[in-house]
């Protein structure tokens, strides 16, 4: 199972990137939230994968779906000129990323430590919980959020209304 | 849910401008043309009302010496510090903002609103010892820099400055968070205080965890605009607002010390048993290339902001230089420089708003023999930009000496060369503005915009140039004061662990 919803994720993510057209790599892009809903699912945390696939496969999509279509622009732009030398660079520099990050992971003594640590203190998995959590002990974090909403939404008619 | 006293005594200085910037876009909503300008003097003297009811409220708990705190916000003396530096450089901005906004043709409410959300979020970014507010705090400050950057929208530079800012501003962000993230894995807690007690048991030199401090303390650089971090700093300022400019050179880096020495020498160096976090090398290191990048590609601007922008990322490599002698000493010169560097910048920039030049319009060759129209402006920028100089009657030379005498003492003769070194060059191009201010001819052919406006408020922002003259001046004749009375007690009662700071030198 879980490696089905690894290659689910890691598929899809792949193919979106590589996707000339964008509707289709937005499609792509749903498979791969669904993939990681399913692997929040073996974590045993149902209310995260049903919140993957109802605020970002179902609103944040859709939403990024409709600009796109609205914006008509369907096809990726051709880049001007090809930059060959900035796409080499970006490679080397993506692969000593990727090396070095595996070597992170490799090095870490305390990754096995984690794995092995006994599961006592299980984070709140059902949505009562979570909602009795957000409002006492992370209050500020959830006002905060309240704010930064607010603050986007000023900010992005700030930026597009015609006359304010 | 009731709230003890001091858990409101913690929280009020937040809520000040919180609540400023909730009822300001509501009075946007009451304007008609006729009561236009009525509107736009409540929202204005709201917006300054806000930022004294907070910094009041600040100060009394800076005097009383309390430091209470409200579940994840701190409101220790370090916080009080940082707030007291970021709700001064904004009320001096705002008054700027009046004038610049009116040369600029573009006085909007939902700008005053942004800029206090901007305030709450550095406040709140800088009291926060919780990772996840931390984090909140972060985009809670930088998404109205953001959007203010790009605010004038009859300027297409300004536009495109946003979107730099956007950008750059948002894989900071993701470093930052991606650090969080590798820390809360592997300790299982976003707690300050809980990750450094797991780290004490664990130790430090887990590869994962110094990856994830790492990528931190690039999110934290980005702020700083320390040298691998630093490209978006002259677009950004160049394209802003002037005000706003000056308030992103003041508050931001202010913040990003601030929440640097929280993460780094409050949370995480605290005990003497367990090898502590080498930072020496690496902050010796950006320190001197910020200097040196900033201080020499300064020289060669030909726009002002520019200059000061690169001006800006130098000073950012003195302060990390501060860090690396690691002495308590060291730390109360930090915050003995923001503070005489946040006077001088917010002043300098409001001097661009002063003179009036708006837009683009903040090429040298648009300051040519403008000195002579305003002698008292000329003067001011002249003294701002000695003491930005560090050249000795001013306050501005304490600050350097002392940070270099720190260097000196603790070993790194090196390092407080190659800083001396830096600041001669910045002699150079701070001069230049006076000279061009003063001994040059005033260029032909230039357009002025400010003409086209038909509105010439000079007022607020000459008052603002003002007040910050003045506390230079008196920064400058009573050094100690400020030693004595602001930057040692906000070494002294944060840091109940200092101690190992100093011994592991």
């Amino acid at each position: 199972m879980f490696l089905a919803f690894t290659l689910l994720t890691l598929g899809s993510a792949l193919a979106m990137a590589f996707q000339k057209n964008v509707i289709v790599a937005g499609l792509f892009l749903v498979a791969t939230f669904i993939g990681v809903s399913g692997l929040f699912i073996l974590l045993s945390n149902p209310v995260s994968a049903a919140l993957q696939i109802i605020v970002y496969a179902g609103a944040i999509l859709v939403l990024l779906l409709f600009v796109i279509m609205m914006l008509n622009a369907h096809e990726e732009e051709s880049p001007q000129d090809d930059l060959y030398l900035q796409r080499y660079i970006a490679l080397g520099v993506g692969g000593l990323l990727l090396g070095g990050s595996l070597w992170f992971i490799k090095q870490s003594k305390l990754l096995q430590s984690v794995a092995e640590r006994p599961i006592d203190q299980i984070a709140p998995t059902s949505l009562n919980e979570i909602g009795a959590e957000m409002l006492t002990r992370h209050i500020v974090s959830f006002e905060m959020i309240g704010l930064l909403l607010l603050v986007s939404m000023i900010g992005a008619i700030t930026l597009v209304k015609k006359r304010l | 849910m009731t709230l003890t006293y001091t858990q409101w005594s913690a929280l009020t200085p937040f809520l000040f401008p919180l609540i400023g910037a909730l009822i300001i876009p509501m009075m946007v909503l009451t304007r008609t043309k006729r009561n236009e300008k009525l509107v736009r003097w409540t929202m204005w003297l709201v917006t300054l009302w806000v930022l004294y009811a907070a910094l009041k409220s600040v100060l009394q708990l800076w005097i009383g010496g309390h430091q209470p705190s409200y579940g994840p916000l701190l409101v220790d003396r370090l916080t009080q510090f940082g707030s007291l530096i970021v709700l001064g450089s904004a009320g001096l901005s705002v008054l700027q903002l009046w004038d610049h906004l009116h040369h600029e043709g573009w006085f909007k409410g939902e700008t005053l609103a942004l800029f206090l959300f901007s305030v709450a979020g550095l406040m709140i970014f800088m009291a926060s010892t919780h990772l996840l507010v931390l984090f909140l705090a972060l985009e809670l400050f930088s998404l109205p820099l953001y959007v203010l950057t790009g605010s004038i929208r009859v300027r297409p530079e300004g536009a495109e400055g946003g979107l730099k800012y956007f950008i750059s501003g948002a894989v900071a962000s993701s470093f930052l968070l991606l650090g969080i993230v590798l820390l809360f894995g592997l300790t299982g807690s976003l707690e300050l205080m809980e990750i450094s007690q797991f780290a004490r048991q664990q130790g430090w030199s887990d590869s994962l965890m110094l990856l994830g401090l790492g990528l931190m303390l690039f999110g934290v650089l980005f702020k700083m605009s320390a040298v691998p971090m630093h490209q978006w700093t002259p677009d950004v300022y160049q394209a802003a607002p002037h005000p706003i400019s000056g308030f992103m050179s003041v508050a931001t880096k202010t913040a990003a010390f601030i929440v640097f020495i929280r993460i780094f020498i409050w949370g995480f160096l605290g005990d003497a048993q367990v090898p502590s976090l080498d930072l020496k090398h690496f902050l010796s290191v950006i320190g001197i290339s910020t200097l040196f990048v900033g201080n020499l590609t300064a020289l060669v601007q030909q726009n002002i902001k520019r200059m000061l922008a690169f001006s800006s990322i130098a000073h950012a490599g003195y302060l990390l230089l501060a860090f690396v002698s690691g002495t308590e000493q060291s730390l109360q010169y930090v915050f003995y420089y923001l503070v005489i560097y946040g006077f001088t910048n917010i002043g300098l920039f409001g001097i661009l708003t002063a003179f009036g030049w708006v837009g683009t319009q903040t090429d040298f060759d648009h300051a040519r023999g403008q000195g002579w129209k305003r002698p008292l402006l000329g003067m001011a920028s002249l003294i701002l930009l000695l003491n930005l100089a560090g050249l000795p009657p001013f306050a501005g030379f304490y600050a350097k000496y002392f940070i270099f005498r720190e260097l000196v003492s603790s070993g790194h003769l090196s390092l407080a060369i190659f800083g001396v070194l830096a600041s001669l060059i910045g002699v150079y191009f701070y001069l230049r503005l006076p000279v061009v201010l003063f001994m040059d001819q005033p260029a032909q052919g230039l357009a002025y915009a400010q003409d086209h406006h038909g509105v010439s408020s000079y007022f607020w922002s000459s008052t603002s140039v003002l007040i910050a003259v003045i506390a230079i001046i008196a920064l400058s004749l009573w050094p100690q004061w400020l030693l004595d009375h602001i930057a040692i007690p906000t070494v002294q009662h944060p840091f109940r662990f200092i101690e190992p700071l100093i011994t592991g030198n």
